[in-house]
């Protein structure tokens, strides 16, 4: 995706008496077993009323008898599959409104089938592997079981998810086009918050019994940025990062080694020193060996007056700030 | 014009020099700064992951502080202002969630009464002082300087985004007489909240935004937030080291930009202090001077 691209210039427009608006659209193209770099093509459509992303892209194989490669199945943002980035922005083809001038391109972070087709089959099956299936060990308190709309709120927002990966392939924790990846120890590479909405459906869920801080730690999920793009995407407006990755990392936090406790240690920080002190919150993080491994970054900045060695809340700061930690039960 | 005066964690420790430079600029503009001492972290973002309660309840506490003097509340930190805002608009909510926290916020002593408005330090320059009367008081327009303005993602994403707050940011760059130059696209981020548990990672992405900066031949990034501040300068040599070659980007926060236009000395607020060094910024200003 890197390589250069070779950019076909768009035909100028011979005189013609149709005055009908036209939309241009510059399209990526690529067939990675018989291309060796990437190359767009360039078509114009005549404008017509509420036109889409995806009318651009039938008019371009119908009437341009270009033969690109691109997936789609319900046209109406259900069936998820259907994602593209255009100029830039990752959105599905079927619900983003057509513009004037248009680059259309793959979805990030993910390997290229052709043309705008990606393999998303590194994130399907992330999914699979952290079982996004209710577990329960209780048996059933009655047929139907009754919920009331408490036991659902935290799951409810997710149920609207379409699985369309729109979110994972434009996250910058993602680490590039083979997410969830095994590194050392067992532990994926982030396995983006397409995947983290699917395990956040069941695991948030009050019926469901599964420990799943184990297999949430291993899945990398303390590297989410907080930078909430995925948020900003979403075609159908999940907040990710408040309902489903926030608590997960919650329950990652407790997880048997220890490997996502940040959550836990920041609080503990911020319950002894009142604001934060990053020194001792930078050891406890990092560990004695590698903080010392620090010194010489440590020394610059406090050559620089750039950290202090000592909080000093006053006590009653301190006690106003006990007293919240337990009246919030934590 | 006074107000509540929320520095933030960061600013009182490992950025200090933007507090310097805050309190030199409001000093400049007539805004008098009653700061909240002892008001304590708002969480970042990791407190809401464990206790969303406490997060909020640690946010309430400071509305209080501020609340109790009749003051707006002033940040300069993205985070900060994010977390305020989410926690004073839950606040205005007619909700269970919020009565609930009314309720644990009494049985720990915070008697919770009105809720004051919280701002960036950039709305209130542009709101309360006005483009108009800030470009009257530029004595040194720093044209010619190439600025790469950073707005944190929580500025103008997720549930404490405040609107208009990356165009903010660019009036601001331009009312100083610099030029912006559009670095920054929607997938950057600095990476500062993985700092203590990926390093590597944050790097890597803060090295994406570092060399576009230097393609695109950006001076200077100018941020509205400490954390990115932290990300960008303490650690720009570890981006660095791992994109494998060197960067040498200033890093400046936006009261010392806008500081420096007004005639401020670098040393007074605060370019003495950072871990990239910001001579190019000087040398620019030196010779538009």
């Amino acid at each position: 995706m890197d390589a250069p691209v070779h950019v076909a210039p768009v035909p100028p427009r011979e005189p013609t008496t149709d005055v009908t608006p036209r939309f241009r659209a510059r399209i990526f193209r690529f067939d990675p077993a018989t291309d060796a770099t990437p190359r767009f093509d360039a078509v114009e459509v005549p404008c017509e009323p509420h036109m889409r992303v995806l009318d651009v892209l039938d008019h371009a194989v119908e009437e341009c008898g270009l033969s690109i490669g691109y997936r789609y199945f319900c046209g109406i943002k259900r069936c998820g599959m259907c994602g593209v980035n255009v100029n830039g922005k990752a959105v599905l083809a079927c619900w983003e409104a057509a513009t004037p001038d248009m680059v259309i391109e793959p979805l990030g972070n993910m390997p290229v089938i052709r043309d705008l087709i990606v393999d998303r089959s590194a994130f399907e099956q992330a999914t699979v592997d952290l079982e996004p299936r209710l577990v329960r060990k209780t048996p059933y308190t009655s047929f139907p079981e009754v919920y009331t709309h408490r036991d659902v709120a935290a799951t409810f927002p997710l149920m609207n998810c379409i699985e369309c990966y729109v979110c994972s392939s434009t996250c910058p924790a993602v680490p590039g086009p083979h997410p969830g990846a095994h590194g050392r120890e067992g532990q994926r590479g982030f396995v983006g918050p397409g995947t983290l909405v699917q395990i956040a459906k069941v695991a948030l869920h009050p019926k469901d019994e599964l420990d799943r801080s184990g297999m949430l730690e291993n899945a990398s999920i303390d590297h989410c940025m907080s930078c909430y793009r995925c948020e900003q995407v979403c075609p159908v407006g999940i907040p990710i990062v408040s309902h489903a990755i926030m608590p997960l990392r919650g329950l990652a936090a407790k997880g048997p080694a220890g490997k996502a406790r940040f959550p836990l240690d920041f609080a503990d920080n911020v319950r002894t020193h009142v604001d934060i002190h990053s020194g001792s919150l930078f050891v406890k993080a990092k560990g004695w060996v590698r903080a010392l491994a620090s010194v010489p970054l440590v020394l610059r900045m406090l050559m620089r007056g750039k950290t202090r060695l000592f909080s000093r809340p006053s006590a009653r700061a301190k006690r106003e700030v006990n007293a919240l930690f337990k009246a919030a039960g934590s | 014009m006074r107000f509540a005066y929320y520095p933030g964690c960061t600013s009182k420790g490992s950025t200090r020099e933007a507090d310097v430079a805050t309190k030199w600029l409001a000093r400049e503009v007539g805004i008098e700064l009653a700061e909240l001492v002892d008001a304590g972290c708002c969480g970042s973002c990791e407190i809401k992951a464990v206790n969303p309660t406490l997060h909020f309840m640690l946010n309430a506490r400071i509305l209080t502080m501020a609340a109790e003097q009749d003051l707006e509340i002033l940040t300069i930190c993205d985070t900060c202002q994010a977390n305020l805002l989410h926690t004073s608009r839950r606040m205005q909510e007619e909700s269970d969630a919020m009565r609930s926290l009314l309720e644990r916020l009494k049985s720990a002593g915070v008697q919770y009464g009105t809720t004051p408005r919280v701002r960036h330090l950039a709305s209130i320059l542009l709101e309360e002082i006005g483009e108009r009367e800030l470009r009257d008081r530029i004595a040194r327009p720093l044209a010619g300087l190439r600025v790469a303005p950073f707005a944190c993602c929580h500025s103008f994403r997720g549930p404490g985004a405040s609107i208009g707050s990356r165009e903010g940011l660019e009036a601001l760059v331009a009312l100083s007489g610099a030029t912006s130059v559009p670095v920054r696209v929607d997938t950057d981020c600095c990476g500062f909240h993985i700092l203590m548990t990926n390093e590597e990672l944050s790097a890597r992405t803060s090295a994406k935004f570092l060399a576009r900066c230097v393609e695109m031949k950006a001076d200077c990034i100018v941020t509205t937030s400490p954390l990115c501040h932290t990300a960008l300068d303490i650690y720009q040599r570890k981006a660095e080291s791992v994109a494998g070659r060197r960067f040498g980007i200033p890093v400046l926060h936006l009261p010392q930009l806008l500081a420096l236009a007004f005639g401020a000395q670098p040393r007074a607020v605060g370019l003495d202090r950072h871990m990239v060094s910001t001579a190019p910024v000087m040398r620019q200003m030196m010779m538009t001077a």
